[in-house]
């Protein structure tokens, strides 16, 4: 009676194959988790220094209204007085004017300059 | 002759199979992995809508009373008993939820001139260090004046 051998070489392949696709989907699952850990990260630390500008913000106001003087201002020539704060890469521009004894707010604005990133890691640059 | 064919074919599918149950262990740990940093990312990134919604919930508040009526749903927000601030209870989803598992403390600093500096900790459920903390601060003239 002929018996048929069995081969492992077709079993070895399918396996090669299996632990390629996992692999690849492992390393795939693991950075796109970390990128949005690292995207998490920047968001809070963009909401952070969001309100420590608005506290020093607040606190120039406060300044303002009971010394009528605070250091780092500018008064333009309409009288209003402005001050410009920054704090990592983000800034605020209070504008106020005098009304009476207090400030009306005209100009509350957090600005953040946007650099492009042209850093491309690794990547082939082609040349 | 026949004897050490079938001896080796069975070492070979035995190592075959260590091999294979080799990498799927190590596969496992990556997925898990990724599972905890995708959970951390999560976490933290709804902390920061809850701190960013009190936080504005304060500026438009004139003592912790109203505050804790701004965040109030559901019976979630309650004024501290022993100092002056609010806490709020939110569940995994940040929906409120008094007996939720994120909590969302915000201590009302008062100063005598009408200054109010505002610090929140949103703190999860079976986890000592808050997940993420904030510091504003809001200043009222008509309360100064």
């Amino acid at each position: 009676m002929n018996q048929v051998p069995i081969k492992l070489g077709p079993l070895a392949l399918l396996l090669s194959v299996i632990s390629i696709c996992l692999t690849t989907l492992a390393i795939l699952s693991f950075s796109t988790a970390r990128a949005d850990l690292r995207l998490a990260e920047k968001y809070a630390e963009t909401v952070r220094v969001r309100y420590e500008l608005e506290e020093q913000g607040q606190d120039f106001l406060r300044q303002m209204t009971e010394d009528g003087q605070a250091p780092g201002t500018e008064t333009r020539a309409d009288g209003t007085v402005w001050k410009t704060i920054e704090m990592d890469g983000s800034r605020l521009s209070i504008g106020l004017e005098p009304e009476g004894e207090t400030y009306r707010i005209v100009s509350w604005r957090q600005e953040r300059d946007w650099v492009q990133d042209t850093d491309i890691g690794n990547l082939w640059a082609g040349n | 002759m026949k004897r050490q064919h079938i001896t080796g074919f069975y070492v070979e599918t035995l190592l075959l199979i260590v091999v294979f149950i080799a990498i799927l262990l190590l596969l496992t740990q990556i997925f898990g992995l990724s599972k905890v940093r995708s959970g951390e990312a999560e976490h933290l990134t709804n902390a920061v809508c809850l701190a960013g919604n009190a936080a504005e919930a304060f500026a438009a508040s004139d003592s912790p009373a109203e505050l804790a009526a701004w965040l109030d749903e559901n019976g979630n927000a309650a004024l501290m008993t022993d100092t002056a601030g609010v806490t709020a209870r939110y569940d995994a989803q940040m929906n409120p939820d008094p007996n939720g598992s994120i909590t969302v403390e915000l201590y009302w600093l008062q100063e005598p001139d009408g200054f109010v500096r505002a610090q929140i900790r949103v703190l999860a459920e079976g986890v000592s260090e808050p997940v993420y903390t904030l510091q504003t601060a809001s200043y009222r003239q008509e309360v100064a004046g």
